[in-house]
């Protein structure tokens, strides 16, 4: 593994690539300051509608371009959530409690340069604890078989599904959808075609690109649309003349970056939870460890600090999982992997042995990012604080198209489109029953990883998979056993979690 | 009557059961069977098998939803949205979906220019001269973006190429 670690320079900087990777970053990195920096449009739709660029380019080069999209996208959002109270994404609500308040004292500026130095510290810290855990676990995994693997993948769908948004029963439901829509068109097995009902187009399964693109880009479109009004916002502002962040009231963050940055890093480890709850937790522990915590929610600068550390500090770890078991902990992972696939790289266990350069020559471009996030960040500011303003009649359409395009553009099958629309329309509604698509599309995304490994697993267990799962594989049946108990410890931790990012909102809201 | 018994958790639980009924009434005829070899099936496990688990979650988290979760839905937002937002939402599908039709019939270029020109103005008060040209300048870009530069195919126009004389346009 060391020797993969050692191999990924030279794979990284020989060449002519490495030109390109840098211009792929920075191209993500701009894409997602902007679509971030628009009120409304997340980081995930961002993500799901370049998705198909990604595709075709090198493996090395349009993976760094989706992390720069992510990266850019979780800043991004922070800069309307401090300049009008805005959230662009949902990883930057926390940061609304202090931005706007630091906006109308004339701190705007001071602000979106805690909200940056804040989460490149954050994720910069959790992309070395990454690199430094992803060989150890790689190792690991490539011991299990597939009745280990089928157990391993069995706790993270369960997992995912009692740690996501809402009810319990519902995102069980959810789980359930999406094992029934990877059933549509052949078994991983045998290939025997199931649920086709004799279209065509189903033959071949359902797509997953305009699946992730109809459920995280078209709702948000939708949602923009129901209000037609014609600008996000209206706002005007002129960051350039307000004060910089000073070297000394910097130093006064330290601690408050690296605790959220510790914070962040734990919660990124729980599949499912993620940015928003971490950001919530790293705000409320710096406001019970401040010696002022009146001063929370009414323009402090570490309000900013605590949950932008937090949030960006979730990035690397939820990496893990995917990399070397090829379980996505949440929805960006879930576009990361579709990513992977494409470029024919399946994460898991193998893809660690085989290709452990060009993973980690990803990682190192992880680190790449965030310094060149700190450069494009701090000089760029001005100009995105000026995006929260743009039109809706202009942007809306635009982004339309472009889905349509990169849902198109990888098949060329018009049945694409409209799985895309079918999709789309899906996940709207289901928006607006609260129904979170994660467990969906997790389901969708590993079911035919767990039916093959189940599979296997039966036809090794010759008709007695019990008594073959005890004697001959003991971790398997630990995993079995201790799965209800993992499962029902983390449900309980991430409600915990919940309640505290609910109190810490309660809370300010009583305050202001 | 009064149907404030029928809470959205309660016809959720309701669809996930039915669903997984009529996925096991489907099992039968929608699984394509493995060939036999001397009377014995060439698969080394039953094709029903997933499938039937997956039908049985499907009944088991409907009554646990259904009978548990009934009244857990706290965050409907569905009965707040407006006539109005319906009706931009409505507008909005129908727009996508024909768009969806007329992509390969009209090319990439012709119906985005004109899904463009449509739902700016549909969002309205924006100038209908700068929409114009970004309706036509945005799908040629994109339309270069995914062709030229990463030579992947994209429905161009109607017609395979124009001539103008002996000059081929494209």
């Amino acid at each position: 593994m060391f020797e993969s670690f050692l191999n990924s320079f030279p794979l990284l900087f020989s060449g002519g690539s490495f030109l390109s990777v840098l211009s792929a970053i920075c191209i993500g990195l701009l894409i997602g300051l902007f679509v971030g920096a628009l009120p409304g449009l997340t980081t995930l739709m961002a993500m799901a509608i370049v998705l198909p660029i990604s595709f075709f380019m090198e493996p090395l080069i349009g993976i760094p371009f989706l992390i720069g999209v992510y990266k850019g996208g979780i800043f991004g959002g922070s800069i309307p959530a401090i300049l009008v109270g805005l959230p662009g994404t949902g990883a930057s609500v926390a940061t609304t409690f202090d931005g706007p308040p630091l906006t109308r004292l004339g701190k705007g500026r001071k602000a979106l340069e805690t909200a940056l130095y804040s989460s490149v510290i954050g994720d910069l810290s959790s992309d070395f604890v990454t690199i430094l855990l992803i060989g150890p676990i790689a190792l690991v995994a490539l011991l299990i078989g597939p009745p280990e693997l089928a157990a391993i993948l069995f706790l993270s769908i369960l997992i995912i599904s009692s740690t996501s948004n809402g009810s319990v029963g519902k995102n069980m439901i959810m789980l359930a959808v999406g094992l029934l829509l990877a059933l549509i068109g052949q078994d991983p097995i045998g290939a025997l075609s199931r649920f086709t009902f004799d279209i065509f187009e189903l033959r071949a399964g359902i797509p997953l690109l305009p699946m992730l693109i109809g459920l995280f880009a078209i709702p948000e479109i939708l949602l923009n649309i129901e209000n037609k009004s014609k600008n996000f916002i209206k706002s005007k502002l002129n960051l350039n003349k307000e004060e910089k962040l000073t070297w000394n009231e910097f130093k006064k963050l330290r601690k408050t970056i690296f605790r959220s940055t510790v914070i962040g890093t734990s919660i990124g480890m729980i599949p499912g939870v993620g940015q928003v709850v971490a950001a919530f937790v790293g705000y409320a522990a710096a406001k019970n460890a401040s010696k002022h915590p009146e001063r929370f929610g009414k323009g402090e600068l570490e309000g900013i600090a605590a949950p932008e550390a937090a949030n960006n500090a979730v990035n690397g770890p939820t990496l893990v999982p995917l990399l070397t078991l090829g379980i996505p902990g949440d929805n960006i992972t879930a576009i990361l992997l579709g990513a992977f696939v494409a470029h024919g790289l399946r994460p898991g266990p193998q893809l660690m042995n085989e290709q452990g350069s060009l993973i980690f020559a990803i990682m190192l471009c992880m680190i790449i990012a965030n310094v060149l996030f700190l450069i494009i960040g701090y000089f760029t500011i001005p100009i995105f604080s000026k995006v929260v303003s743009i039109k809706k009649s202009y942007l809306l359409p635009l982004t339309i198209v472009f889905a349509f395009a990169g849902s198109f553009v990888f098949r060329h099958n018009p049945a694409d489109l409209y799985f895309l629309v079918i999709f789309g329309v899906f996940g709207y509604i289901l928006r607006k029953l609260s129904f979170d698509v994660t467990p969906l599309v997790m389901a969708f995304i590993l079911a035919p990883p767990l039916e093959y490994a189940f599979g296997q697993t039966m036809s090794l267990g010759n008709e007695n998979v019990l008594m073959y799962l005890l004697y001959e594989k003991p971790i398997a049946t630990f995993i079995l056993c201790v799965t209800p108990l993992i499962t029902w410890k983390l449900w309980q931790r991430s409600k915990k979690l919940r309640q505290v990012a609910a109190e810490t909102t309660e809370d300010i809201r009583n305050n202001n | 009557m009064n149907f404030s018994y029928l809470t959205p958790n309660l016809v959720t639980g309701f669809l996930s059961v039915l669903l997984g009924l009529v996925i096991i009434y489907l099992i039968p005829s929608q699984l394509e069977q493995p060939v036999l070899i001397f009377g014995q099936s060439s698969a080394e496990t039953d094709p029903e098998l997933f499938p039937g688990i997956v039908a049985v979650l499907l009944i088991i988290f409907g009554f646990y939803t259904a009978i548990f979760d009934r009244k857990a839905l706290i965050f409907n937002s569905w009965p707040e949205i407006s006539k109005d937002s319906i009706k931009n939402v409505s507008i909005t599908i129908l727009c996508i979906t024909l768009y969806s039709i007329l992509f390969e019939k009209l090319g990439f270029v012709i119906s985005s220019s004109f899904l463009i020109l449509f739902i700016g103005n549909f969002l309205g008060s924006v100038r209908f001269t700068s929409l114009l040209i970004i309706a036509i300048i945005f799908p040629l870009s994109v339309f270069s973006l995914f062709v030229s530069v990463m030579h992947v195919f994209l429905p161009a126009f109607p017609f395979y190429e124009i001539r103008i004389g002996n000059f081929l346009l494209m």
